[in-house]
């Protein structure tokens, strides 16, 4: 089971998908403080989308995929992917966000990779393993 | 201490709000919370000599500029020795919000404003400042009434 959402990269977008990528850990059963912590990476992720990769006055997409695998001794994680087609610029105004938000996905994560060329963007989030649900 | 609510469009009458009123109303404010209301309500009461501004939503890139424009009107046009800010109703809360606080807190220092912010004890808003090492740079506190009178 995937989710999969492409939003509109406006200051809308973050609260959509964190709404989307909440109700979809929810029905995987995964632990609320590992979710709330996903949850608040990727918003972070999409943020960051809203903020750097699309210039004033034209309106992006920011693409967002998760996925849960099976890990060993009856474990799981979330692979959580954030695309945009931009490249990355720094934001107009001059805020400390950006010294923030990085280090935030990366300490809630347990790995995160960050990939720019050309054609765009790639945040890719794996989660902490959390224990499998007991249902399956 | 009597807390009076500063904006016109609050429901309460003027005059008698009473911190444990306060705090009564926001509670039942926060029960009635849901998605399909505002992402964040900002609220501005005032005693004599504080300013208290409670948040509650979630505080991110769409709703932090609605915070800041409260917090700095407060800070600046004011007057007040004190402001509170109350981030306990506080059920997301992103960089966007971090940076907010960092902001206003440089700014009030820059006024001298005693500048408090109120984040419970085990909130998620804590546990973010917790991840980014900013709880040891701002001022927090676990609940209004210690805000309003520390020590």
């Amino acid at each position: 089971m995937r989710l999969r959402v492409a939003a509109l990269a406006d200051q809308r977008a973050p609260l959509w998908v964190r709404r989307r990528l909440r109700a979809w850990l929810d029905e995987l059963g995964w632990p609320e403080d590992d979710r709330d912590d996903l949850v608040l990476a990727t918003s972070e992720a999409v943020s960051n989308v809203v903020d750097h990769a699309y210039p004033p006055g034209h309106t992006g997409t920011a693409h967002v995929e998760a996925r849960h695998i099976d890990g060993p001794r009856r474990t799981r994680r979330v692979i959580i992917r954030v695309r945009d087609n931009g490249r990355w610029r720094d934001p107009p105004d001059e805020s400390e966000n950006r010294r923030r938000g990085l280090p935030l996905m990366r300490a809630l994560t347990a790995a995160m990779r960050l990939d720019t060329t050309s054609a765009g963007t790639c945040v890719e989030l794996i989660s902490a393993a959390v224990p499998r649900s007991e249902a399956r | 201490l009597p807390l009076v609510p500063l904006s016109v469009h609050l429901e309460i009458g003027r005059g008698n709000a009473r911190v444990g009123e306060y705090r009564q109303r926001m509670s039942s404010h926060n029960g009635q919370h849901s998605e399909a209301d505002e992402p964040l309500t900002v609220r501005t009461w005032r005693a004599d000599n504080t300013v208290v501004v409670v948040a509650v939503g979630e505080l991110d890139i769409l709703t932090a500029p609605q915070l800041r424009r409260a917090v700095s009107e407060c800070l600046r046009e004011l007057f007040v020795p004190t402001v509170v800010l109350d981030l306990t109703g506080l059920t997301f809360a992103g960089s966007h919000g971090l940076a907010l606080l960092m902001e206003m807190t440089s700014e009030s220092k820059r006024i001298n404003t005693a500048f408090r912010v109120v984040v419970g004890e085990q909130s998620g808003i804590l546990r973010v400042l917790e991840v980014v090492g900013l709880d040891k740079e701002l001022p927090l506190y676990p609940n209004v009434e210690k805000a309003l009178a520390p020590e």
